[in-house]
């Protein structure tokens, strides 16, 4: 029987035999086992070598049984001595494992047999700010050693050049982002995206030459399928859209030289309501008279059954659709607007208002998809909408029978009303000096305040038109009516002056720095100037017969006539 | 009309004769040789994970109540021998709370990944501990502590300089984890976990290796995974100063005997901070480091930028993209102007990754810049303590400093007694 005072020593002496004898265990089955690990590196079944040269010489004697044999007792040998490895080293690292645990037991019961009681230390407490100096130097040097490693693998792992694919990848990236978005206010004014300007509203900036002939004429093209519609622009791409009773075409011109670019062609879209019946229309309306437009990344053409197709300005296809065929007496002729990347699309239709077909709608410019559309209670109208800025909002303003509505374009949320037009509408309407100015023919010429719910400011019914737009410098307003211009005062609708010309007007007068342009339907250009008498700066001839309005960009002016397009100015 | 009925249903049950056609059929030449029997691996039962889940939630709760309630290191050693044979040895080291963070960063950046219940509850359940109880799990539940726990025989003091630095890594190697977890390429801290092949009895020669020199070195040096290398650790680190409950040396008053000064394998255990000192300089030097944090982060993100964004080409995306761009060149597919050419969708995935590189590697650069510059500004704080604290965050509730108390052992005097009496 041992003393109480001797037991530890017992404990210890037992505990550090059993540890040697378990390390000794240990060691012997870890050398086994490396050995043999070793050794299995030699005969790898996954990688036989002599089974391999066994069978490339069986390839050149494919009828030697005896190889083909010495090749399946070797392969299996091959096998049999993996599997017999793997069990010796499963069995190996359990008898490691089983020393291992003793082993830690042993030092274990040793450690606990020379247990000390705790004494307090003879070093005095180190002081924290001494510990903390050290610790901040060690962290810096620390963070410099990681500098200088991220600085090796920097220079040891030098990315080589971007692969041909990143750089595909990268511009269909950028192709793909650009696309989604649509042209600012700036970019917007600086083209033509639309129907008479950014905003369809009658005036622009631009420095188009003052006269022209034939050398002034930088190119010319003859166009597509016949379109009543006005080219609009893109930086150096001009859009047109052509139809006839069969076909519908979408055009791109280049700029610089008048190259077509790419025609595409609109078929194939369900139209519901067509019927069997051919669509017909007024021969002065014709089957594509809706002016296109662009957002700057797509252009959007509509055709007087209806089919309404986007393209991207590189004419790839990005949705189409048709509306439903419209009810228009003469046929469909509201151009196209678009705002942030809505597609904003007055679909007036019917004979009354009261036959409810009428509506406001506004598409997504990337799906097609309608996000929101207003009923609108009049019947068919031609008129084009116009996008101003008044009363502090964006409103967009459309004129038909009998009113001027106002929306709201992120939601449709009509601002305001005004009564006071007539018959079959088809002027658009005109903006300056924060006055709107609505006009049709056998009703009014109409000032309203956009900023003040469209009040009515006065009406006039001198020279009222019936197709051509007005245009204004918000001191006078000027009417073309046929061969007739009529100027009125813009603040009181009084007339100050008309005049008549040897041809009728179709097509809509541009205000550009304050002269303004119009053509009449045998070509001429007249240049104008807005003030309380008749003043004709000049006239041009194009030579050939114009419906459409131009476009004026920069030192620029694109002309659609009726078989040509053409571009004049540097 | 029965007739035609019959012959109408005959005709209807003729397709069912297709489903005794083998999908495979056997060879129609005679051989001698026999097909072995296809052998599968069985399917995991789906009840397992909710035990997983269960048994840690009961050890968690066990290793809290055996630290803070009975404050017994046998208690907390046989948990530790448990979870090594459970967690460790039956469970194979997966999953584990370790590894499960890959899976939330994983599943945060890809929105096809469902994020396995245990995977979440691995990870979740130890900080949810932690947030009331401490390090509860690192103390005996976590199986790679646990293997590191057992083998600490001779515990040396390491400077408190090169604890600070070797501190850091694991903050660096936890942002590298959640890099390439995220990134979708690695689940680095799996592949490189030390004990995961010494709980499989099998692995790579060079993680045995890794194992069994972590596991020497761990006879002498306390739990240096746990404390140098461990990324879940880190978020421990964060959770465990909020605990209510939590280990205190003392049960009641210190007597600042210093008798528990080197209890502490872990160097989790502050002495008492001595009074007074020049203020001026230290606030300086504060300053100093909270100016430091911003430039160290501003040098990271260059840094991460340059050395993170070559790894791009390794990826395996980026492998593929180069070996399908070499098949097109071979077959002379490029053939057509590049710029008509349709882009491989496989590109556009290429460039993905390529940016999402790009992203990582400046979000990691900052993480070491703000690492580093953290440390700086902890380093430049001056703390007060008025006697022997644990480190909430460093502590690891091993229980082994409550012997080391004589206040410890005065109040299990008076258990005893009342026990007896």
């Amino acid at each position: 029987m041992t003393t109480p005072t001797r037991e530890p020593e017992i404990r210890y002496a037992t505990a550090l035999r059993v540890t040697l004898i378990a390390a000794l265990f240990v060691l012997l089955v870890s050398g086994t086992l490396a050995v043999h690990y070793l050794a299995g590196q030699l005969v790898n079944p996954a990688n036989p070598v002599k089974v391999t040269a066994l069978r490339a010489a069986l390839q050149k004697n494919a009828a030697d049984e005896t190889l083909k044999n010495t090749i399946r007792d070797e392969d299996q040998r091959l096998r049999q001595a993996y599997f017999s490895r793997h069990a010796f080293a499963t069995e190996g690292v359990w008898l490691l494992l089983g020393g291992v645990a003793v082993l830690v037991l042993g030092i274990k019961g040793a450690c606990h047999a020379r247990r000390q009681l705790p004494y307090p230390p003879r070093h005095d407490i180190d002081d924290p700010r001494t510990v903390a100096a050290y610790g901040r130097k060690a962290v810096l040097a620390f963070g410099a050693v990681v500098a200088v490693a991220a600085a090796g693998f920097i220079v040891g792992l030098r990315a080589p050049a971007d692969p041909a694919y990143l750089v595909r990848a990268e511009q269909a990236a950028a192709k793909a982002e650009r696309a989604k978005g649509y042209a600012n206010a700036a970019e917007l004014a600086h083209n033509w995206p639309c129907f008479r300007g950014a905003g369809d509203t009658g005036t622009a900036d631009a420095t188009p030459p003052a006269t022209w002939d034939k050398t002034t004429i930088r190119w010319s093209v003859e166009t597509g399928l016949p379109g009543k519609n006005s080219p609009i622009v893109w930086e150096n791409r001009i859009f047109l859209s052509g139809a006839d009773e069969h076909k519908r075409e979408v055009y791109c011109y280049d700029a610089d030289t008048g190259a077509l670019r790419w025609t595409r062609s609109v078929a194939g879209l369900s139209c519901q309501d067509a019927g069997t019946e051919p669509l017909t229309v007024m021969a002065d309306t014709g089957y594509a008279a809706p002016t296109m437009a662009t957002d700057g990344r797509r252009v959007f053409a509509m055709f007087a059954n209806g089919d309404l197709a986007c393209y991207d300005v590189d004419g790839n296809p990005v949705w189409a659709k048709n509306m439903g065929r419209p009810e228009s007496t003469y046929g469909h002729a509201a151009s196209l607007l678009t705002w942030h990347n809505r597609l904003l699309v007055q679909f007036d239709q019917g004979g009354s208002a009261d036959d409810g077909k009428s509506f406001l709608y506004a598409l997504d410019t990337i799906t097609g998809e309608v996000v929101w559309k207003v009923k609108r209670p009049v019947p068919n109208s031609w008129a084009s909408p116009m996008l101003i800025t008044a009363g502090g909002r964006e409103q967009l303003v459309t004129c038909a029978n009998p009113v001027v509505i106002a929306y709201d374009p992120k939601n449709g949320t009509e601002l305001w009303r005004a009564e006071c037009l007539g018959g079959d509408v088809a002027p658009s309407p005109a903006f300056a000096d924060g006055h709107v100015f609505a006009v049709n023919t056998g009703s009014n010429l109409a000032a309203l305040d956009p900023g003040a719910k469209g009040k009515v400011l006065w009406t006039a019914q001198d020279g009222l038109p019936d197709i051509v737009s007005p245009v204004s410098d918000g001191k006078s307003v000027l009417l073309f009516n046929q061969d007739t211009a009529t100027c009125v005062d813009a603040k009181t609708g009084q007339k100050l002056w008309d005049h008549q010309f040897p041809a009728a007007f179709r097509t809509s007068p541009m205000l550009i720095n304050g002269t303004v342009f119009v053509l009449d339907i045998t070509g001429v250009l007249h240049r104008l100037q807005l003030g309380p008498t008749y003043s004709e700066a000049g006239t041009s001839a194009l030579g050939e017969a114009v419906e459409t309005t131009p476009a004026f960009v920069g030192t620029r002016v694109y002309i659609r006539g009726t078989k040509h397009l053409f571009c004049i100015g540097k | 009309m029965r007739r035609h009925l019959r012959l109408l249903l005959i005709f209807c049950l003729l397709p069912l004769a297709a489903w005794g056609v083998e999908r495979f059929p056997p060879p129609e030449f005679s051989t001698d040789y026999r097909l072995p029997e296809l052998l599968l691996p069985g399917f995991r039962p789906e009840w397992l994970p909710f035990l997983d889940v269960a048994v840690l939630a009961a050890a968690l709760a066990l290793a809290a109540w055996v630290v803070l309630k009975k404050r017994s290191r046998v208690g907390v050693f046989a948990l530790t021998l448990f979870s090594i044979l459970y967690f460790g040895f039956f469970r194979r080291g997966c999953v584990c709370s370790v590894g499960s963070l890959q899976n939330v960063a994983y599943s945060l950046t890809h929105a096809d990944y469902a994020l396995p219940l245990a995977a979440a509850a691995f990870f979740l359940l130890p900080l949810a501990f932690a947030l009331f109880a401490g390090r509860v799990f690192c103390a005996a539940v976590c199986p790679l502590g646990a293997a590191q726990d057992v083998v600490l025989f001779k515990p040396i003091k390491l400077p408190p300089w090169l604890e600070h630095v070797l501190g850091l890594l694991p903050y660096l190697y936890l942002g590298a984890g959640v890099l390439f977890a995220a990134l979708g390429t690695h689940f680095l801290i799996c592949e490189y976990d030390p004990f995961v092949a010494l709980f499989r009895l099998s692995g790579p020669v060079h993680m045995l290796l890794f194992g069994g020199v972590l596991l020497a070195v761990g006879m002498f040096v306390g739990r240096p995974y746990c404390r140098f290398l461990c990324p879940y650790g880190v978020l421990l680190r964060w959770t465990a100063p909020l605990a209510r409950w939590r280990v205190r040396i003392t049960p009641t008053t210190c007597v600042n005997c210093r008798l528990c000064e080197d209890a502490c394998p872990y160097g989790a255990l502050h002495p008492p901070t001595p009074v007074g000192g020049a203020r001026r300089e230290g606030r300086g030097r504060l300053v100093l480091a909270l100016v430091a944090l911003p430039v160290l982060m501003a040098l990271g993100a260059w840094g991460g930028y340059k050395a993170i964004t070559p790894l791009y080409f390794t990826d395996p995306i980026a492998v593929q993209a180069r070996a399908i761009e070499t098949q097109e060149a071979d077959t002379g597919a490029s053939t057509a102007s590049t710029a008509e050419k349709p882009v491989d969708p496989l590109y556009m995935q290429a460039l993905k990754q390529r940016r999402h590189y790009e992203l990582g590697g400046v979000l990691f650069g900052l993480w070491v810049g703000l690492v580093l510059g953290g440390k700086l500004i902890a380093l430049s704080v001056r703390r007060r303590r008025s006697e022997y604290e644990t480190d909430a965050a460093a502590c690891l509730a091993c229980a082994r400093c409550f012997g080391s108390c004589p206040v410890e052992h005065d109040r299990l005097a008076r258990q005893t007694e009342v026990e007896t009496s």
